[in-house]
């Protein structure tokens, strides 16, 4: 793995725009990813992450903005760039008679230094798959076979577009794992993902994107504080209806509340569930069992793209 | 570097030929089963060759066979078996993986291309070893201008291949763009029988095709004739070889304004 020039972020993006026709996929995207960080891209479906990905490396050419990653335009410096960065995207990519061990052996060739094919595979748990056809894995021993192909190269800068959709618990565990070494070692990790879960847990800092725009970003804690949020409440909607929803909003703790068909979810500081206990005792109403947890990346995620409640309600 | 990439990938793109049982059946087993039943069943029927001397030479079908039979294959090669290659790297996104690599990107074609002249090299071998041994099969020609009349036909029908699919993004639809195009062709050169069995309007369709031009400019240099000589189209050798470059220079332009990496 090679240095990159001490004095440019790993990745700039500036004003970033991209249009399909009509429709406009990434719009005045800005950002910096730090050398060395593990930098998370998060958003719905048709945020835009996969085209500001697939600028970076170079497979799109941006309408306007500019993108630089180690400094350099990706698609006029190509031939640079390719040596300093991994790529794994969602498509397949790989010939479906070739054996994986083939397809790691070709990509280990293609760099001037690279990981060894025996530890990348024994690590990631690919083993039982390198005298297999590419076509005849599984959906996870696919992903997998494709995140060693981005890793083999030894790159700077690894993208990895949800690299793990389709994953069992335990290949995600060891995948993350094996990449938080490959990061203490200085490699720079941007990755798209679905499981919040995952993003809070292991990146270092989260780009919260939603219909083409960067809705936020910042370390995962960080956007919490910053959001005002600490906590989140469950209530049964029944509650709701009773107390009345402008006794509730008018609690200065607070800050949102939404509700499904059954369940009214109250989001607010420190002092949400206090208050709230408080109103509802004033009000002579018993909820039962009362459900609350600190406010997490899930919350900020729903309040920012503020569509569909996933668990079945509108907002 | 650069070098070690591309022996790599060819050797690569070998195996996954080898790995298609298809496309080795009708590359390398029907040419030389093609070559065995015409062999036995016309193969002695003579052909006089006049070189114009006044001593008539006296040649047989068995003798053409294999030059005839290599025609069809680098047109078989070219506009079925390759775009099949081509055509799989955009389907499954090959190329944009291998965009996002070190790969410079005429490895992608210069390998499958590689791969076919080791696969048409061997067809021609196994022919020549079998004809040798099976029918005494004679060569009178220059191997040095048969090589380069296989060499055209081959970039002939590759570029066209590639022109042809340069935005087709299903294999099957590739296939089926080949075949159709391919088995008129075949039928038409002389590859499958005497062209003068056909009523005029099919030969005059067949003088226009490139197979017919691949299959004389072959067999009539292994028999030894001069660019100068008439061929069965009604031209001298060298316009079927001006004929066949032409083609392909055409194609590989065509193919590189049209060619679609995704």
């Amino acid at each position: 793995m090679g240095k990159l020039p001490p004095d440019s972020p790993a990745l700039q993006v500036t004003s970033l725009r991209k249009v399909y026709g009509d429709v406009v996929a990434v719009d005045d995207a800005s950002f910096a990813v730090e050398r060395g960080s593990v930098f998370c891209i998060i958003g719905p479906n048709g945020a835009g992450k996969t085209t500001t990905i697939e600028c970076l490396e170079g497979l799109r050419q941006p309408d306007s903005g500019s993108v630089r990653v180690a400094g350099l335009d990706p698609v006029t410096d190509r031939a640079s760039v390719v040596h300093k960065i991994g790529v794994q995207l969602q498509e397949v990519g790989i010939p479906p008679r070739m054996k994986a061990r083939e397809a790691l052996s070709l990509f280990a060739a293609l760099y001037r230094a690279s990981l060894s094919v025996a530890e990348l595979s024994d690590e990631l748990g690919l083993a039982e798959c390198l005298a297999k056809q590419y076509g005849a894995l599984s959906g996870g021993q696919k992903r997998r076979v494709n995140i060693a192909l981005a890793l083999v190269g030894d790159p700077e800068i690894v993208f990895l577009d949800e690299p793990t959709t389709g994953l069992d618990p335990e290949s995600r565990f060891r995948f993350w794992e094996y990449l938080r070494r490959q990061n203490a070692r200085g490699m720079t990790i941007v990755v798209t993902t679905h499981y919040l879960e995952e993003a809070h847990e292991y990146c270092d800092v989260i780009l919260l994107m939603n219909e083409g725009k960067v809705v936020a970003t910042g370390p995962p804690a960080r956007l919490i504080a910053e959001s005002g949020l600490a906590a989140r409440v469950v209530l049964p909607l029944t509650v709701l209806e009773t107390v009345g929803e402008d006794d509730l909003v008018a609690l200065p703790s607070v800050a949102h509340i939404r509700s499904t068909d059954t369940t009214c979810y109250v989001y607010g500081d420190g002092n949400v569930v206090g208050n709230l206990t408080d109103l509802l005792s004033e009000k002579g109403i018993s909820p039962g069992v009362l459900e609350a947890r600190p406010a997490n990346l899930e919350d900020i995620y729903f309040l920012a793209v503020g569509h569909v409640n996933p668990r079945g309600g509108q907002e | 570097m650069n070098a070690t990439v591309l022996r790599r990938l060819i050797y690569s793109e070998l195996l996954l030929a080898l790995r298609e049982p298809w496309a080795m059946f009708m590359t390398i087993v029907m040419p030389l089963a093609i070559f065995l039943a015409l062999g036995f069943s016309v193969g002695n029927v003579e052909i006089p060759v006049d070189r114009g001397t006044g001593n008539v030479e006296m040649f047989h079908v068995r003798d053409v066979l294999l030059a005839g039979n290599i025609a069809w294959v680098t047109a078989m090669f070219g506009i079925i078996a390759l775009p099949q290659t081509l055509v799989e790297f955009r389907q499954y996104a090959i190329f944009r993986r291998y965009r996002v690599t070190p790969m410079p990107s005429y490895m992608l074609i210069v390998a499958p291309l590689a791969v076919g002249a080791a696969v048409i090299l061997a067809s021609l071998a196994l022919m020549l070893v079998v004809g040798w041994l099976v029918f005494g099969i004679r060569f009178a020609g220059n191997a040095a201008m048969v090589a380069l009349a296989i060499s055209i036909s081959y970039l002939a029908f590759a570029a066209l291949g590639a022109a042809i699919t340069a935005r087709i993004g299903r294999t099957r639809t590739a296939l089926g763009l080949g075949l159709t195009l391919f088995f008129p062709m075949f039928v038409l050169s002389g590859a499958f029988g005497p062209r003068e069995a056909f009523p005029a309007a099919l030969q005059l369709v067949g003088d226009w095709l490139p197979l017919t031009h691949a299959y004389d400019l072959h067999t009539f240099l292994w028999l030894g004739a001069s660019w100068g000589e008439e061929t069965t189209i009604g031209l001298p050798i060298w316009v079927s070889f001006a004929y066949l470059a032409a083609l392909a220079g055409i194609c590989v332009a065509a193919g590189a304004r049209l060619f679609r990496w995704d």
